[in-house]
């Protein structure tokens, strides 16, 4: 029985909480999260993703849940289009505590909407705790994303928060299959 | 041997940079490994670390291709760059400070070819059996399936 693998992608610059995200998901979901490796260098938090964070949840015998991290520094951009290859959606995550911080999230945006002009995605606008955040409609403008793209609030240090924004990236993927797959009919029967 | 002097040509290329190249077969058996300090052939097995290992196997098999692709991890020493050939084995190198993954990628990418050969001469493994590309179609009932396993598990 070949086992079938969905790929999930959390993107997002530097500091946007991916790691965070993945870390609070892993406190609810049985996500079976790397055994870190970096025992002792890492006792304070300031620490940065420099490969990427990685989960793993299995779903059926035959379906597994992967969450790929990627890591946000420009530096670190050759791996960007390596880890995302054949991924099945994406979440953007943008830290929203200011507009700087919503702009700085712009290059790495287009780098995926250039590189993977057709994977279903959401953004996440996460840091919605902190007083002076931004909305997710100007969070929309900033970025330019499409009408049909939908941004949500997020704040990944909170598990139904941040349950809620995976499903809902889901349900777009869900959307995308079966449009997909009534395309395809539709060809068929052409 | 053979195996070795070709190993210690890739972690000569660069002495203080990479501290170690390693062989896996898929279970992640060290088949053979050098470090720059000291060369050695083993026909004894050394088990790296269970959940290392099958940590290590999850993420390659949820990459798309087949053949030889790129898997980066951060480790004690820096990162460690993985080289996966699908199903059948690994090739692991050790380097030991960020800085060098460019570097690391460069020599991989030069022994690539080498490191490919060496590994299916090992596990004799055919050509067609390395390249195989797994691909599953993925459906909406599926993602469906995700969706309920999360209200499930998270009660939401
Ligand atoms: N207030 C607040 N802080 C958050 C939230 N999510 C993450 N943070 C903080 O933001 C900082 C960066 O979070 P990380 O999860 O490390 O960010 P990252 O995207 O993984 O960053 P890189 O791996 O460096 O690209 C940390 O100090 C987190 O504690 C949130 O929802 N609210
Ligand atoms: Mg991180």
């Amino acid at each position: 029985m070949p086992v079938k693998t969905i790929k999930i992608v959390i993107a997002g610059p530097y500091g946007a909480g991916k790691t965070t995200f993945v870390k609070t998901l892993s406190e609810v979901l049985p996500i079976d999260t790397e055994a870190p490796i970096t025992k002792g260098l890492m006792d304070n938090k300031k620490s940065t993703t420099v490969a990427f964070d990685y989960g793993r949840m299995k779903v059926r015998e035959d379906l597994v849940v992967h969450l790929f991290g990627i890591p946000g520094q420009e530096r670190f951009s050759f791996m960007w289009k390596i880890i995302a290859r054949g991924m099945h959606g994406y979440l953007f995550i943008v830290d929203s505590s200011s507009e700087e911080r919503v702009k700085e999230a712009l290059g790495m945006y287009n780098f995926f909407r250039e590189n993977f002009p057709s994977t279903p995605h959401i953004i996440a606008a996460n840091k919605q705790d902190i007083p002076t955040a931004v909305d997710t409609f100007t969070i929309k403008n900033i970025l330019k994303a499409p009408y049909e793209v939908k941004v949500m609030p997020l704040i990944a240090t909170n598990r139904r928060s941040a349950l809620f924004v995976l499903v809902t990236l889901l349900e777009e993927i869900k959307n995308y299959l079966v449009e997909m797959t009534k395309y395809s009919n539709e060809e068929i029967q052409q | 041997m053979r195996l070795s002097c070709q190993l210690r040509g890739i972690v000569s290329e660069s002495p203080d940079q990479i501290r170690a190249v390693y062989i896996m077969d898929k279970d992640g058996t060290v088949i053979t490994y050098v470090t720059n300090t000291m060369l050695i052939n083993t026909s004894s097995t050394f088990l790296a670390a269970p959940r290392f290992i099958s940590s290590l196997k999850g993420l390659v098999s949820a990459l798309p291709i087949g053949g030889i692709n790129y898997v980066l991890m951060q480790g004690i020493e820096g990162i460690i760059q993985l080289m996966s050939i699908k199903d059948v084995g690994y090739i692991m190198v050790i380097i030991n400070s960020e800085a060098s993954i460019g570097l690391t990628r460069i020599i991989l990418e030069k022994y690539a070819d080498k490191l490919y050969g060496l590994l299916r001469k090992l596990l004799s493994a055919s050509e067609e059996e390395i390249v195989e590309v797994v691909n599953v179609e993925i459906t909406p009932k599926d993602i469906e399936d995700v969706i309920n396993f999360i209200r499930s598990k998270a009660a939401i």
